[in-house]
């Protein structure tokens, strides 16, 4: 339930809207982060760089008054308070021997062609020696000649710069989580309340396509696009309503008016027939129209019979009824009948096993002969005619299998329409109208009909809901 | 038979007095339902044939009115109505038979006889008889001159049903409604299917066939 409910919240279309939104956000926070982190970078390197400067200075001062001698007594005062060990000094003289400072070894990386030369010059590298820092440490220096004589390299180790990037980064990396994660709850709030507001019409148009065409989207009136949507919907159900209700009005007037009429010609007929002797030549005549007139009749109740199924809800109430006495009854009712044609009839049903239904038994009983009717009917003699009760756990079936002609798979959704009749049983008798009520009886049972080759012959299963 | 129709179409309550008439019975004939129960109170009839929908007081409301101030008098319903639950209305009002317009002569003919039958001769009978068959309900044998005859449940039911209407036409549609309680017209003709069974084991080895069929119109049992 609550994984179905997730996964048709993934699925939607306004989920996959807002995971674009989260999309483009995140790419903006990295975007913002990426500038934030040069940004910093800079400032921390420009800073290490002025701070390098200004002890240069200091120094340098320092060895013009003091000379040398003063310079490396400053060097050891600035190692010693330097709390974090960041600090690197190296005062060497022209055979690079180390005069004063932490650093043991002049950095090999660092050419010592012209080093005395050169006015001065920023350089990285790694510390391989030296006093009271580990080794390998990334150090950010500036190499100066004092004088032709004395040579400083001032430094600052990069860690507390490392310390900057990687908090930055660590940051980067828990906020986009943070970002992510609400980013995708923002979108599951919104997709909920799309999917809710949505749930709410489309319940409604599942109720009315049940039957019930009087029900209404329930509308909160606030006026946004999901209530002016389901307020129109509701203007057009008005409509369709009232157009539906003046049709009804209009076929049962109609079936009113002409029952009438049709009363009257079958009287007339009546009389007829019984004011001249049976030798009358016009008696046959007669006789002919009463038969016709009676299959009009027949055929004008299913018609009518048949329009009072489909208006009717499919949430209506029914009875208890039992299938298995249904079928038995219709059984022994049409055996003798198969008998005649010498058709094998054939009830198969498990001995104990509830088949009560929630139904109308009249309506299902004239469902159920209609199929055997028909099955009957096309069934050539010493055909087999096989109706089977099945029981599944939710569900009871009825099939009605036959050995006769069949429907070719391209018509089996179209036999239930009114008055549409195969090639094959035009000649025999009936009106068209058969399946179209089994149909309709079906609808308002919930129950599904399917049709099956039976090689040869047709298969009609009819399976309820318990 | 003295018959009342109340009836608000003219020409088929004329058509049907026509008929009814020419069978010998007497009929009058009331347009209202207000009239058509005044009739009914004031004078004796043998069964009153009434349309569900007629003016002032519709056809239900008479059958009610009449069977609640005591009045037994056989009645046959008649609707344009043709539902299942229209019929056990009217049953529940106290119509005695119920037929849906269209309906023909005969058939309208064979139920108003089979009310009024019904209603006179209605007695908790264990016993039915018909020339030299013998039907004992209780024990649930049949005889004809003395020789048993075996039949399967319907086919009894089917018998009682031609028994208790012995000498009278009964319809294809009323076996349909009293044996079987159906309320469609198959498609194919099984009642004759069964008739015909029934007919071999009652009159098979006798020279005089006592179950008889009308072409058009029904079955008819004679002694």
């Amino acid at each position: 339930m609550m994984f179905s409910r997730l996964a048709r919240t993934i699925n939607s279309f306004t989920f996959r809207l807002a995971l674009v939104y989260v999309g483009l956000f995140s790419l903006s926070a990295i975007l913002l982060f990426a500038f934030i982190y040069t940004f910093a970078m800079r400032y921390t390197d420009t800073k290490v760089s002025d701070a390098i400067k200004l002890q240069y200075s200091y120094l340098l001062n320092e060895y013009r008054e003091n000379g040398s001698a003063g310079v490396e007594r400053r060097i050891r005062e600035l190692i010693a308070e330097d709390d974090e060990s960041s600090r690197i000094f190296l005062l060497v003289n022209r055979e690079q021997e180390r005069l004063a400072g932490n650093l043991n070894i002049w950095p090999k990386t660092i050419s010592k062609e012209g080093v005395f030369e050169k006015e001065g010059e920023w350089i990285r590298f790694y510390i391989e020696s030296a006093r009271g820092i580990p080794e390998g440490i990334e150090v950010k220096a500036l190499t100066i000649p004092l004088s032709k004589w004395r040579f400083l390299l001032i430094g600052e180790t990069t860690q507390a710069s490392d310390r900057v990037k990687q908090t930055i980064i660590q940051t980067f990396w828990a906020s986009l989580l943070v970002t992510l994660v609400m980013a995708f709850i923002g979108a599951l709030i919104i997709t909920r309340s799309v999917i809710h507001r949505l749930s709410i019409i489309n319940r409604s148009a599942a109720t009315i396509m049940r039957g019930n065409l009087s029900a209404r989207i329930p509308s909160a009136r606030g006026g946004d696009e999901f209530d002016e949507l389901s307020s129109n919907l509701n203007r057009m159900l008005d409509r369709i309503e009232m157009l539906l209700l003046s049709l009804s009005q209009f076929s049962s007037n109609i079936a009113h008016d002409l029952r009438t009429p049709l009363s009257r010609i079958i009287n007339r007929l009546d009389a007829g027939l019984r004011s001249i002797e049976p030798s009358n030549p016009a008696y046959r005549l007669l006789e002919k129209n009463a038969r016709e007139m009676e299959g009009l009749v027949s055929t004008f109740n299913s018609i009518l019979k048949i329009s009072e199924l489909e208006a009717r809800p499919e949430s209506v109430t029914f009875e208890p009824c039992d299938l298995r006495a249904v079928i038995e009854n219709l059984t022994l009712f049409y055996e003798p009948y198969a008998d005649e044609k010498s058709i094998h009839f054939h009830l198969l049903t498990i001995p104990d096993g509830d088949f009560i239904i929630q139904g109308e038994k009249n309506l299902l009983t004239q469902a159920f002969a209609n199929l055997i009717d028909n099955a009957i009917k096309f069934t050539p003699e010493q055909g087999t005619i096989t109706i089977q009760l099945e029981r599944g756990e939710h569900h009871a079936s009825v099939t009605i299998a036959d050995s006769g002609a069949g429907i070719p798979p391209e018509y089996h959704d179209k036999v239930f329409e009114k008055f549409f009749r195969l090639e094959q049983s035009r000649a025999s008798k009936g009106n068209g109208l058969g399946l179209s009520l089994v149909a309709a009886i079906a609808r308002i049972h919930k129950a599904r009909i399917t049709l099956e080759d039976n090689e040869p012959g047709l298969r009609v299963r009819m399976e309820f809901s318990i | 038979m003295k018959l009342l129709i109340i009836e608000d179409d003219l020409e088929s309550a004329k058509y049907l007095a026509k008929g009814l008439r020419e069978h010998g019975h007497v009929v009058d004939h009331r347009a209202s339902g207000k009239e058509g129960l005044f009739m009914a109170t004031t004078e004796h009839y043998d069964a009153l044939i009434v349309d569900r929908m007629v003016p002032d007081v519709d056809g239900m409301t008479v059958v009610q009115t009449l069977r609640a101030s005591g009045n037994e008098t056989p009645i046959l319903f008649l609707t344009a109505l043709d539902k299942v639950e229209e019929k056990v209305k009217g049953l529940k009002a106290g119509a005695d038979d119920y037929l849906a317009k269209p309906y023909s002569f005969t058939e309208l003919m064979a139920r108003l006889e089979t009310i009024t039958r019904r209603k006179t001769g209605e007695k908790a009978v264990t016993k039915l008889s018909c020339g030299e068959l013998e039907m004992d309900l209780l024990t649930r044998t049949v005889r004809r001159a003395g020789k048993t005859i075996d039949l399967q449940a319907r086919e009894f039911s089917l018998l009682e049903y031609l028994m208790r209407n012995a000498g009278t036409v009964v319809t294809r549609t009323m076996l349909l409604e009293h044996v079987w309680d159906y309320n469609f017209d198959p498609q194919t003709n099984v009642i004759d299917v069964h008739i015909s069974r029934l007919r071999q084991k009652v009159d098979k080895g006798f020279d005089k066939s006592m179950i008889h069929t009308l072409r058009g119109a029904g079955y008819k049992l004679v002694a």
